[in-house]
């Protein structure tokens, strides 16, 4: 909404900046004497019947129509002065007309790269059209071979292999992780959907943190640890799914 | 002291200073954040929220000297700073310390002052020291700045200008307290018979530093210090915004993220303590662009588009 009242906003100031260049370009193209026309407004008569005490008659007596024919040039234009004037503002305002048009240009097209930069917004924003079922299955499916990932190499990259492993199982189940979103907070919304054994997700999730973001020395109790929250989720989410009609 | 000490000590601060801020748990923590990150805080909200007695108790609670200065138009920097004053008995000049040489320092609506005050606290924030004809005076450490400013009253005011508000760490909130924790301050004044509240000191002033200088040994990551980058880099790329944060805002979410993990009792920084306190460290480092005054844009909301723009670190970078 506040886009849109920004880009009206833009589009009247350059259509009235627009408006005004046109104008003035036709002003200055057709020159002052066809723009200004008339004589003006009518000099003041003295009334014959008075007195003329102060009337000089060289300063005041205004000019005939001959004598305004006269000071024009023959092609009917103003006197050269003028022209060159004339001249001049409409050099300006092709200018002018130019660098607006430039500006117009470089605004649509930054306009234009801005949409293309813009991170479409994810179509599971308000929703997650995922399953709970289908999530446990995923990983129920996958027990063993992330059981597995904690025996392998030292018990820190054993630790953030085994907690990867949700988010594989995750996108695989069609529940992918936000690129903005923490590993911690995806994870646990994941395993908040299917209902994990919170005390487990809570305890592995530490040992992940630790693991990752730590310089503490990750020892064999740790990985340990790790493997016993591991079981203890897989074995309630097993729990949970045997009674379910399959 | 480690970490896992400093982290319960805190936990006690919180605890005792609720006892006189009821509920506003979060924003207590934010304040504390700040203090063991060695930062300075500004209160921003409206009259009657607790902000001054939030200050009164944290300086209680932490077992710190409290001075409180009124910032009135007509304040000026020697009222603060102290002055040299003529001993009559000694035939000298002396030095009379202003409110600033305290512990904990409440500048009361500090936008009401004009900017040559404003200037003189904001330059001893920064430096840790004042100087008064020609001659330097260290201030006590620790030294702490709460300053509350009223962000609707706008008539004999001085707001305070980007350069200077980025000399806070963080700038905290209140709000509302809701109908029950409002109910629960009129239980808790008719109960203990008194305006007043009896507050035990949890620590003193080399507790403080004690707790200070376990944030100090809180690991970073490469990652998380890159994603505090990233975040303040984005706040200046934004389509909304004229001026993003300075480096000094990066630096400060660094800092603030030290000092809430520390309050998880963790001596690593994790993502998510950084967008615990993006907020408050980053909004008021972020000036909207002008012709967006009469919209909803503000710093808050271009952190918040920023926190769902910047990549979080990744799940498995370090391979060690």
């Amino acid at each position: 909404m506040r886009a849109r009242h920004t880009t009206s906003a833009v589009a009247a100031v350059l259509a009235a900046a627009l408006l005004v260049v046109v104008l003035v370009t036709w002003a200055a193209s057709i020159g002052p004497s066809d723009v200004l026309r008339g004589d003006g407004i009518a000099p003041r008569r003295t009334d014959p019947t008075q007195p003329a005490t102060t009337y000089t008659p060289s300063a005041t007596t205004p000019p005939t129509d001959g004598e305004r024919l006269q000071q024009r040039t023959p092609d009917g234009d103003a006197n050269p002065v003028v022209r060159a004037i004339a001249f001049f503002i409409e050099i300006a305002t092709l200018v002018l007309a130019l660098y607006l048009l430039w500006r117009l240009l470089r605004w649509a097209r930054e306009t234009y790269d801005a949409r293309d930069r813009r991170v479409p917004a994810p179509d599971d924003v308000d929703f997650e059209v995922i399953s709970a079922p289908q999530a446990t299955d995923e990983i129920l499916a996958d027990a063993e071979p992330q059981l597995a990932l904690l025996d392998v190499g030292t018990p820190r990259n054993a630790i953030v292999a085994g907690w990867h492993r949700f988010e594989v199982q995750a996108l695989a189940a069609g529940f992918g992780r936000r690129h903005w979103e923490t590993s911690s907070e995806f994870t646990l919304r994941f395993l908040d959907l299917v209902a994990a054994d919170e005390h487990a997700v809570s305890v592995f999730a530490e040992l992940y943190r630790e693991a990752r973001f730590s310089d503490h020395e990750i020892g064999e109790p740790a990985r340990a640890a790790a493997r016993e929250a591991l079981s203890a989720i897989h074995a309630g989410l097993g729990a949970g799914t045997s009674g379910r009609p399959r | 002291m480690s970490v896992k000490e400093a982290g319960d000590l805190a936990g006690r601060v919180l605890d005792e200073v609720q006892k006189a801020v009821v509920g506003k748990r979060e924003a207590l923590m934010l304040v504390l954040t700040a203090v063991l990150a060695k930062g300075h805080v500004l209160l921003e909200d409206f009259p009657g929220l607790g902000k001054t007695l939030a200050a009164r108790s944290f300086a209680r609670v932490l077992g710190l000297d409290f001075a409180r200065a009124q910032f009135t138009p007509d304040l000026l920097p020697a009222d603060l700073t102290g002055s040299f004053l003529y001993n009559q008995q000694r035939s000298e000049f002396e030095f009379r310390p202003g409110p600033l040489f305290t512990g904990l320092l409440l500048a009361d609506e500090i936008n009401r002052t004009p900017p040559k005050t404003q200037s003189a606290l904001l330059e001893a924030m920064q430096e840790r020291q004042v100087t008064v004809e020609g001659e330097t005076f260290p201030l006590p450490e620790p030294f702490h700045v709460l300053a509350t400013a009223n962000p609707i009253e706008y008539e004999g005011t001085y707001p305070l200008p980007e350069a200077q508000l980025d000399r806070f760490l963080l700038r905290v909130s209140f709000g509302y307290p809701t109908g029950d924790e409002e109910y629960d301050v009129l239980v808790r004044r008719v109960e203990r018979r008194r305006e007043e509240v009896e507050l035990d000191a949890v620590t003193d002033a080399a507790g403080l530093l004690a707790m200070q200088d376990a944030v100090e040994t809180v690991r970073v990551d490469e990652s998380v210090g890159r994603y505090c980058v990233a975040l303040a880099a984005a706040t200046r790329a934004h389509t909304d915004v004229l001026t993003g944060s300075s480096p000094r805002g990066s630096l400060g979410l660094l800092l603030a993220a030290r000092g809430f993990a520390v309050l998880r009792g963790r001596d690593y920084v994790i993502p998510e303590d950084v967008k615990a306190v993006s907020r408050p460290v980053l909004a008021h480092r972020i000036t909207v662009k002008p012709e967006l005054w009469m919209t909803s844009a503000s710093g808050s909301s271009v952190v918040d588009a920023v926190l769902a723009q910047v990549p979080a670190p990744s799940t498995l970078e370090a391979r060690r």
